[in-house]
């Protein structure tokens, strides 16, 4: 072991590091899940901003709602409704996991291809409906 | 853990672990409930968003929403700080913080509602 040490400085083997990995599915969904759990957390902020202007009055809401709407607003909106569809997909896939389902390798690739493929689709689903359907004439029996 | 000379109680652990996905499993329908309420209320006036949130049909998922939402919220950013962070003071504060966040904002929006309900 100590010859090993002595004359292995350059040779052994380094941890492992971000830029070297080959990216797979399966760590970008893992990383994802985490980056969007905390992009959510500061969405958590526009939950309560909509609730509280809600409450305070139509002056705050009517400028929230012009902020939103705007270009900016927008796509904070569009990146917030795809981090709430990926986080939610990918979470019954890890609390599939916790049951000890879809753990092998092939399914886990599967899963992640298809959290991928959900959290779009959702998202370009959700934005077509709501662009195309009008709120003010919808409201009178939507519940 | 106890040789970090972090103050990370052993137990709580498991409690959190657990609540985790208590919440994650509430949070499905909540969501996807949710989700569907903002398509079909919001853009508009504040008086359609208004007369949806009194409604005591809304009142209680938004409640437990909020609720579940923040606490799973908060273990979440806790682990993200416990895997991240090794500096003992920095962690006592970023965690402290995290729940400081996630009381207050939690908070005001779960008071919004009730005033909204209340008012309504």
């Amino acid at each position: 072991m100590a010859t090993a040490q002595k004359s292995t400085k350059f040779t052994q083997p380094l941890s492992p590091h971000l830029q070297i990995w080959r990216w797979t599915i399966t760590m970008a969904s893992s990383i994802i899940h985490r980056a969007t759990g905390a992009a959510l957390y500061m969405g958590s902020l526009l939950i309560t901003a909509w609730l509280a202007a809600a409450a305070y009055g139509e002056g705050l809401y009517a400028q929230l709602t012009l902020w939103l709407t705007s270009p900016f607003g927008r796509i904070i909106l569009v990146g917030f409704t795809w981090s709430v569809l990926f986080h939610l997909a990918n979470g019954v896939r890890h609390l599939f996991w916790d049951a000890g389902v879809g753990l092998s390798l092939k399914t886990a690739r599967l899963t992640a291809w298809l959290v991928f493929l959900l959290a779009t689709l959702g998202t370009a689903a959700l934005w077509w409906f709501a662009l195309t359907h009008d709120v003010a004439a919808m409201s009178g029996g939507a519940h | 853990m106890a040789q970090d000379n972090v103050s990370i109680s052993a137990h709580k652990g498991t409690g959190s672990f657990i609540l985790q996905r208590i919440t994650a499993l509430l949070l499905i329908p909540l969501i996807i409930w949710l989700l569907y309420g903002l398509v079909t209320h919001i853009g508009g006036d504040r008086a359609v968003v208004y007369a949806w949130l009194a409604d005591m049909r809304t009142v209680l998922p938004m409640g437990a929403l909020l609720l579940a939402m923040f606490a799973h919220m908060r273990i979440g950013m806790q682990e993200i700080i416990d895997d991240y962070i090794h500096t003992p003071d920095l962690r006592s504060m970023l965690s402290f913080l995290n729940s400081f966040f996630c009381v207050l904002v939690g908070g005001i929006a779960f008071w919004s509602l009730l005033s909204i309900t209340f008012t309504a």
